[in-house]
């Protein structure tokens, strides 16, 4: 054995370590691969050997190799085995691989169960810090369940370091195993409320995350949230809540309204950016979630809108690369606000960065009617000038986008907008060929009056050779011509030339473009064929006619031979046709009408979701077999093939020629009936373009006239610069002319009528569209149904965690316990479960319909809950003082309150939530009730109780904002030093209750400050007349009560015990004896620590709520007796000073006044005692009134000495 | 959450790859890859945010890096994270690395990748932020240390493989072999000045430099990098053959650039926001 001890040292000192490793990888650079593989070899072999340490290396130098992109899985069960050393050093480099290389699909993972709750419950704090951060990152749905119990007892270890910890990876063990949020979850809460700033951001961290995907769960949680906003300072849990608040507000726009001012004060007061960021992120999400219907808010706007820009003024990038992140929000709901910052957002445009550059052209979309065309003005020559295609194309869609945009509400000239499309077409390489068709077709299609323009363009688009030249390279932008292709065919009774059009579309280069182009020819160049044949039938110009006949037979073979299927189709189906037609022509039978009816027909824009929206009829079962399915194996090969290429069927879907135009009227007619009928079918709205059609007399308002007998050529100088001259002069017309009218309305309301007494201004409504537009609204289908569940994902993770917090727990949920595991595997069927992957999925659903149902039971629960919110949400902004209750573990919070005009006090839940109102509402008295009678639940299983009176009072007077100068209060304990030596620290606290009149509790926390094992702890005081400890039955008084547990190194726990007192009025002390064994390795010792415990006066009060007339009552009564205290030289504010006296005195605050506050308290006994606490400049005067004078004389001296200390 | 962290230097060579979702290695390596190439073509004086894209998680994700003289820290975090908080939480890290490696240069984390991951998970813990005290986080990294090497020291076998670890953030010898004589050296002020000591009678230091500015001025070449010509290296010493290079003569190698002095970044980007 020994020799091979030695012989694994030796083996060792050959080995390479991560270093060696590193550096021979750097040396080797022509032959990493053949190093890097001679390496794992070498490890391997290492992993083969006994020694834990050789083995550690191994796994050290592998992690390294992960990095580098080997798999490394191979080796994770002996990754294990390093994880299972008893080492920390070599245990923190298995965890580590563990980390980097576990993952679900691992299947060595569920040997680490055990493992890793031994780890978990490690004396040594790294030894479960270690586990915890590995476990975080491989955490399994089998580990969080087998786990989750041990995690959730470390989120009260006494260690912060591991509370942080452990609260942090419940979010992963919720995300695997949704079942212990509702068991974890009021453990949470109180971890919100951790005296340590890293535990409370850790929880607060979770919960955000948790309400992030759904919000609603978390809205009870507002009030807390509220009060951490008011009162934190830590800027990183500020910023988590504020962010949490802008998922809120959406659901609760009352939250908003409560928010703004504390956002509002916060803006102005912090320095941080990144708060002043967030805090302007969450006003927007509140603003918006308010939108109508609050003018006061506009400052709110204002101040936003001022910040950010401030912001976006920045030489920070990043700054300004936020801010205008930031005014893209605001441009939803308040895109005015925005607009004022125009020239801010188009230098943006002229920005370096990228980036930035994009996020301005985001804020494009706030253009008005009155902006449109100077901004796209600007991002044309931005188009011109831009250097790399991307953002070429950036721009392109950018321009397409704000265009288009809300039904293209914005365009009042759509001419122009035509011309900027053609524009756009001289743009090389751009992807965005087929959007610019798109917009051409819809256009097209949906402006009714548009379309003689348009065709016009669109032939002049086909006749210029420039998109054909050199198409199949220059890829995307040849899409065009699909579209110019279409109109000309579809609308080409409105062509000048359409024989000229035919035969540019024709021409044998057309061959060259792809193959659903081509088909696009083809089918329109019958259309135009019609169209012509028609013309010239009516013309009785027979020749011309078979002219253009024989053009098409010469012509289309050239379409027939193409290698396209579908252009060949319909090539070849079309020159039969024409043949067909040439036959009839010789034989001067008229054809056109017969030929033009095969496109007869209106078309009709169709909604892209319509299809989707045609409701089932009933009766019918989609899922149904029509016929019963074969075998799998005929089916294999005939899975259906793309036949033909992917088109946009959009627009060849078949029209019905047969139907009369009778029929159609009929059809139409039957149609706006239902529409009008539909609640579901998008209405256009009565937008401008239509009022203007049906006004009588628009033939008086000048359209701008162009003279399209003058070709447009494309290439050559910019036209759509034309236009936007043309409509300010237009505009100026315009406005002359409303100038006149509005004079005579003035005149006509001077003679009484006051009908229109708006001003007006020229504001987007007043500036009429150059041309009779009609923006046909797209069809949807008769009774579509409303989805909105289009957009929900099924698979997403994180719908299992939508689970209800507010219910109480059930039996059935408790987390799973650490049993023996027949015990486990007889019991939980879900362990059998653990391979079939999908029934697991399935589970957190089934969980959730569980809990529906259960929610039906419990509603009456429920509204009582949502009352809670909504009595807080109901009332006017809070005046709520900040404070930071920073408490021991294991506390319970009692939180109470006082209202002066109103006066009671109401103790709230603690467990429920612990927020305090401090409102003064008359309608609270009912739910008192309710309270009180909840209260005593959570009371009685309290282990340890405290009540913390108010840290926080109020003011009698509606504060507003005055809340803020008060600083938040240091962090208060009530344990005490009881005695301290090198194995052992003891701190105690002594607790009454009002229902044993003669018992007081003792907690002590005893922490092992040593390496040894602590254990056979056994407490002995020397009992007194007066007080003495409660014993187990049978024992003497010279024995002591044992402590129920043992203290590992580094541990530190509770042990309460009980004393029974006779009298109270005076302090006491108890000299007591802790005797132990302290086992290390090197063997056991007995040993002994004395202490003397003290029994204040205070600590026989119990923190009792007082309403202010019955205070008033007890001080009128006369059978008090008085006595007071005077202490120098306080600096502390009133507030704090209050606070302590609160905290550890156990006093509450009647009511305060100023620098004035009566407190009231109450003895185990039942003396009760007042107080006046008055504070004068640098000192502090207490009159206390009680029943017992000597209780107020020791009370008074005790309360002098903490004075003394502030 | 943060979805991944990513530590590579100019040439893309990754120094810390920590994701807090699973993909397999290669896609691993290649988001690394593309990551470089994204933040690479982007100067230090724009923004330090990229939407992250077709990468990890889509368009929630957005990418937040910092430039520290060879190294780039990439944080790709959803939009649950505040933009400017992680900003600084790069800062908090390198600062933290800085004060436990002293003067942190990227040869650090090139030969203590275990020991930055360490450093990384008392901030970052399964993706969620765990701490932003640095004083904090220094002291339980320096706890955990000296808990190791009181291991090490009960520990009976002396192996040159623990005690070399380098723990507690003396700077290792980087020959490799600890130098007790240089241990004191630890609390000299200038740095420098305890390496230069090796160059006399030990090679191993002076070795290592040179592997160093070999290191750097080989990896432009290599076909794998095809951008790494993009951005030269600054000191792209000519390809030094066998002959040994003196360090001192030469520029001083980029990966032993201190991360925070050289920093790219002006004074006035590396605000803090929480003090």
């Amino acid at each position: 054995m020994a020799l091979k001890m030695v012989k694994g040292s030796i083996d060792r000192m050959f080995d390479k370590n991560l270093q060696d490793l590193v550096r021979g990888i750097r040396n080797h650079k022509e032959d990493e691969a053949k190093y890097i593989s001679q390496c794992i070899d070498e490890i391997k072999q290492e992993l083969k050997q006994d020694n834990i340490a050789v083995k550690a290396n191994a796994v050290c130098k592998l992690t390294y190799l992960q990095m580098l992109g080997y798999d490394i899985s191979w080796a994770a069960f002996n990754i294990i085995e390093v994880m299972s050393a008893s080492k920390f050093t070599f245990k923190r480099i298995g965890y580590l691989a563990a980390s980097q290389c576990f993952h679900e699909g691992t299947d060595v993972i569920m040997l680490t169960t055990n493992q890793i709750r031994k780890d978990l419950s490690s004396p040594s704090q790294y030894d479960t810090g270690v586990a915890l951060t590995g476990l975080s990152c491989f955490v399994t749905p089998d580990l969080a369940r087998d786990l989750a119990n041990d995690i959730m007892t470390l989120m009260s270890h006494t260690k912060p370091y591991i509370r942080k910890k452990a609260v942090l990876i419940m979010y992963k063990v919720f995300l695997k195993y949704p079942e212990s949020l509702r068991p974890a979850f009021p453990r949470l809460k109180e971890k919100l409320e951790d005296p340590d700033p890293g535990v409370q951001s850790a929880a607060v961290n979770v919960i955000c995350e948790l309400a992030r995907r759904n919000p609603k769960n978390y809205l009870s949680l507002a009030p807390l949230f509220f009060k951490l906003m008011t009162s934190s300072t830590n800027n990183w849990v500020l910023i988590k809540i504020i962010k949490l608040f802008g998922a809120l507000t959406p659901l609760e726009p009352r939250l908003g309204k409560k928010l703004i001012e504390p956002l509002t004060n916060l803006i102005h007061s912090t320095s941080a950016m990144s708060l002043l960021y967030e805090c302007v992120n969450t006003v927007i999400a509140v603003l918006i979630s308010l939108s109508s219907g609050m003018p006061n808010h506009s400052a709110s706007i204002q101040l936003c809108v001022q910040k950010l820009r401030i912001l976006i003024e920045d030489s920070d990038q990043n700054l300004k690369y936020l801010g205008l992140l930031a005014m893209s929000k605001i441009l939803r709901t308040h895109p005015k606000s925005v607009q004022a910052h125009k020239d801010l957002v188009l230098q943006c445009l002229d920005d370096k960065d990228e980036s930035i550059r994009l996020r301005a052209l985001d804020l494009l979309y706030g253009v008005s009617k009155k902006n449109l065309m100077e901004i796209v003005k600007k991002l044309m020559t931005h188009v011109d000038k831009a250097e790399g295609t991307t953002y070429r194309d950036e721009l392109l869609t950018k321009i397409i986008d704000i265009c288009s945009q809300s039904n293209y509400q914005h365009i009042t000239n759509f001419e122009w907008y035509i011309s900027i499309l053609v524009e756009l077409t001289r743009l090389e390489g751009t992807r965005h060929g087929h959007l610019i068709a798109a917009q051409m077709l819809d256009v097209a299609i949906r402006v009714k009056a548009i379309r003689r323009f348009a065709v016009s363009q669109m032939s002049a688009l086909l006749d210029s050779a420039h998109l054909v030249a050199s198409s199949p390279q220059r890829s995307g932008i040849c899409e065009v011509l699909y579209a110019a292709a279409w109109i000309c065919g579809e609308f080409s009774e409105h062509l000048q030339e359409p024989q000229q059009t035919l035969e540019a579309m024709l021409r044998p280069k057309v061959t060259t473009l792809p193959g659903h182009i081509q088909a696009v020819y083809v089918q329109n160049v019958v259309k135009l064929y019609a169209a012509i044949l028609q013309q010239k039938e009516q013309a009785a110009d027979t020749s011309a006619a078979q002219e253009v006949t024989q053009l098409l037979v010469e012509r289309l073979p050239q379409f027939v031979q193409s290698a396209d299927l579908e252009v060949q189709e319909r090539a070849s189906c079309i020159l039969q046709l024409v043949k067909h037609v040439q036959k009839l022509q010789a034989k001067d039978v008229p054809v056109a009408e017969e030929v033009s009816a095969l496109f007869a027909g209106e078309l009709n824009p169709v909604a892209p979701k319509a299809q989707k929206k045609v409701p089932v009829p009933e009766g019918l079962d989609l899922d149904a077999w029509i016929n019963e399915p074969l075998s799998d194996s005929e089916s294999e090969d005939e899975k259906p093939k793309a036949m033909f290429q992917d088109e946009e069927q959009r627009h060849t879907k078949p029209r019905a020629p047969e139907a009369d135009e009778q029929e159609l009227a009929r059809r139409r007619e039957a149609r706006r009936q239902e529409q009008a009928n539909n609640p579901f079918y998008i209405k256009s709205s009565p937008s401008p373009q239509k009022r203007y059609q049906d006004a009588p007399g628009v033939e008086h308002i000048p359209v701008v006239q162009i003279d399209l007998s003058v070709p447009l050529k494309v290439p050559g100088m910019p036209l759509s610069d034309q236009y936007v001259k043309l409509e300010e002069e237009r505009r100026h017309r315009q406005r002359l002319e409303k100038d006149k009218r509005k004079k005579k309305k003035r005149e006509r309301e001077r003679r009484g009528t006051r009908r229109h007494s708006s001003l007006h201004t020229e504001s987007d409504e007043d500036i009429a569209p150059a041309q009779r537009v009609d923006i046909v609204t797209e069809e949807m289908p008769e009774n579509a149904l409303p989805s909105d569940e289009d957009d929900k994902d099924p698979n997403d993770p994180y719908r299992a965690l939508d689970i209800d917090l507010d219910k109480p727990l059930a039996d059935s949920e408790k987390l799973p316990v650490q049993k023996h595991r027949n015990a486990e595997t007889s019991k939980s069927p879900e362990k059998e479960d653990v391979p079939l992957v999908e029934k697991k999925s399935k589970k957190p659903k089934k969980k959730e319909k569980k809990h529906k149902e259960k929610e039906r039971e419990k509603k009456k629960k429920e509204v009582e809950k949502g009352e809670d919110l909504d009595f807080w949400l109901s009332t006017t902004p809070p005046a709520a003082t900040p404070a930071l209750e920073e408490l021991e573990v294991n506390t319970t919070v009692t939180v109470l309150k006082e209202g002066q005009e109103e006066p009671r006090g109401e103790e709230q839940d603690a467990e429920e939530d612990r927020e305090q109102d401090l409102e003064k509402k008359p309608s609270k008295h009912k739910k008192k009730k309710h309270k009180k009678d909840k209260e005593e639940r959570p009371k009685d299983k309290r282990k340890s109780k405290k009540k913390v009176p108010p840290a926080d009072e109020e003011a009698a007077e509606p504060v507003e904002n005055g809340t803020l100068e008060e600083e938040p209060l240091p962090p208060m304990s009530s344990y005490i030093l009881l005695a301290e030596n090198s194995y052992i620290k003891m701190t105690y606290d002594v607790q009454g209750s009002l229902q044993k009149d003669s018992q007081v509790t003792v907690s002590v926390v005893l922490e092992n400050q040593s390496d040894s094992f602590l254990k056979s702890m056994e407490l002995n005081v020397l009992d007194s007349l007066n007080a003495r400890l409660a014993r187990p039955e049978g024992s003497s008084v010279h024995d002591g009560v044992p402590v129920p547990f043992q203290l590992p190194p580094g541990i530190s726990n509770e042990a309460q015990f009980v004393f029974t007192i006779q009298s109270i009025v005076m302090a006491q002390k108890l000299k007591g004896t802790l005797s132990f064994i302290a086992k290390n390795d090197e063997g056991s010792t007995h040993e002994k620590l004395d202490f003397k415990l003290h029994f204040t006066c205070t600590s026989y009060l119990v923190t009792t709520p007082c309403y202010s007339d019955a205070f008033a009552k007890l001080l009128e009564s006369g059978d008090l007796s008085m006595s007071s205290i005077k202490v120098d030289g306080i600096s502390m504010s009133f507030h704090n000073l209050l606070a302590k006296i609160c905290f550890h005195h156990r006093f509450s605050v009647v009511e305060r006044v100023d620098s004035c506050a009566s407190m009231y308290s109450r003895s185990i006994q039942g003396h009760h005692v007042c107080l006046l606490v008055k504070k004068g400049e640098k000192s502090v005067s207490v009159d206390g009134k009680c029943s017992d004078p000597t209780l107020l004389s020791n009370l008074l001296e005790e309360m002098k000495e903490t004075l003394a200390t502030c | 959450m943060i979805q991944a962290i990513l530590v590579f230097n100019n040439h893309g060579k990754p120094r810390l790859v920590r994701f807090y979702q699973r993909f397999p290695e290669e896609i691993q390596q290649q988001i690394v890859r593309e990551t470089f190439h994204l933040v690479l073509k982007r100067d230090d004086n724009i923004c330090n945010f990229l939407e992250g894209g077709s990468l990890i998680g889509g368009s929630d994700y957005k990418l937040i890096y910092r430039h520290y003289a060879t190294l780039y820290f990439v944080f790709c975090v959803d939009s649950s994270e505040s933009e400017l908080g992680i900003l600084d939480l790069i800062q908090v890290f390198v600062e933290t690395l800085d004060k436990c490696f002293e003067n942190v240069c990227e040869l650090d984390l090139i030969f203590h990748m275990d020991k930055v991951h360490y450093i990384l998970q008392e901030v970052v813990m399964g993706g969620m932020v765990l701490e932003t005290n640095m004083n904090e986080i220094v002291a339980q990294i320096e706890a955990q240390n000296r808990l190791e090497k009181s291991e090490i020291t009960v520990s009976l076998s002396h192996s040159r493989l623990y005690t070399s670890a380098g723990w507690p953030f003396s700077r290792t010898c980087p020959g490799g072999v600890r130098c007790e004589e240089h241990q004191p050296a630890r609390d000299a002020p200038e740095h420098q000045h305890w390496r230069s000591q090796h160059q006399g009678p030990q090679p191993v230091p002076v070795c290592l430099r040179v592997e160093d500015s070999r290191t750097e001025s080989l990896e432009p070449a290599e076909p794998s990098q095809p951008c790494s010509t993009v951005r030269s290296a600054p000191s792209r010493s000519p390809a030094s053959g066998p002959g040994p290079h003196c360090p001192g003569a030469g520029k001083s190698p980029v990966s032993t650039a201190s991360l925070l002095t050289c920093a790219a970044l002006p004074i006035s980007r590396t605000r803090r926001l929480w003090m």
